[in-house]
């Protein structure tokens, strides 16, 4: 399995990642804003395709940014630290809460976290409005929040956008 | 393992693309029904209105969401001494005492609880952002919008065992 890494990338390839992560994301929130519209409305196929291409989205904006579609989370929980600082191998012998509070952010981390979930709990508030309007555009204004608030958290936890 | 430069090792090669696409498709099977069940009455599996039946039909359709996240994840880093059947299903950890003792290993228990917390917060989630809609309530959305992330984060714990 080759991994890529943003060590010694050139700006190009910074560029293009950041575009695939964008370009990603931006096909997951209108999959998103459509496929809620067309699931009020009953349209079967249209939300199932909605279902399959808001992934496809993430799917793009991982590889782009993380250079694998999904994380190896059995490397990532003896490599990585978390954005507190904690590593969470090192709280094996805690137990579940131990395991728990090393993994939760906390000081200043703590803070971009909590933000990034108000974001995202914001969006899905107005994306509801927008669905409720059957507005597929400005629907886009709700998951994209959801989305930004993903990214803006998960940086926060881990120090990486996805 | 193999690290390499974005210019030199830009696309995915066929069996990591094999493994995102089949689990592509089991999340849209489990997206799409999710969605469907938590917004109209009759489509796809649900006839009634009870609300923990609807809550539960959501909640299966997270499972099967969860289930292609960790089918690409198992394929893509499927060690090749391990059959994929092993890796996928859940298994005790070989540092855990209950490993050696025959006993139930508390984290793996834990975890799985995790991981139903998850889908059955995401369901119910589901189905208020779905109410919210049919019925509009800034309250209702925020309400949606917390146990949705709230579900997120105890199935994404059980599954990664990290926060997002």
């Amino acid at each position: 399995m080759a991994v890529e890494t943003h060590a010694g990338e050139s700006p190009i390839g910074r560029v293009g990642s950041a575009i695939g992560l964008i370009v990603g994301l931006a096909i997951t929130a209108a999959s998103m804003s459509s496929g809620f519209i067309w699931a009020s409305q009953g349209q079967v196929l249209l939300v199932y395709v909605a279902g399959f291409t808001s992934w496809s989205g993430y799917l793009i904006a991982h590889y782009a940014e993380e250079g694998v579609f999904v994380d190896d989370m059995s490397e990532e929980r003896t490599d990585s630290p978390t954005m507190n600082g904690a590593d969470v191998s090192e709280a094996d012998g805690d137990g579940i809460l131990g395991q728990l509070r090393a993994i939760l952010p906390d000081g200043p981390a703590a803070f971009g976290f909590l933000a990034g979930i108000a974001i995202l709990v914001s969006g899905i508030a107005i994306l509801a409005w927008y669905v409720r309007l059957e507005n597929h555009l400005l629907g886009n204004v709700g998951s994209g929040m959801f989305l930004g608030g993903y990214v803006f958290a998960h940086y926060f936890d881990s120090g990486k956008f996805l | 393992m193999m690290i390499c430069r974005r210019d030199s090792c830009m696309l995915p090669d066929a069996e990591e693309l094999f493994w995102a696409l089949a689990g592509n498709l089991i999340i849209g099977i489990g997206a799409g029904t999710a969605t469907l069940s938590a917004f109209s009455p009759s489509l796809p599996l649900v006839p009634g209105s009870n609300p923990a039946v609807r809550v539960g039909v959501v909640s299966i359709g997270f499972a099967i969401f969860f289930a292609g996240y960790h089918f690409t994840q198992v394929g893509t880093y499927l060690d090749p001494d391990e059959s994929f059947t092993s890796a996928f299903l859940p298994a005790p950890d070989a540092d855990s005492d209950a490993t050696d003792s025959g006993g139930v290993d508390g984290v793996l228990l834990a975890r799985g609880g995790f991981v139903v917390l998850g889908v059955v917060g995401l369901g119910a989630g589901m189905r208020l952002f779905a109410l919210t809609i049919q019925s509009w309530s800034a309250k209702l959305g925020v309400a949606a919008g917390v146990v949705c992330i709230g579900g997120y984060i105890f199935g994404h714990i059980g599954i990664n065992g990290v926060t997002l």
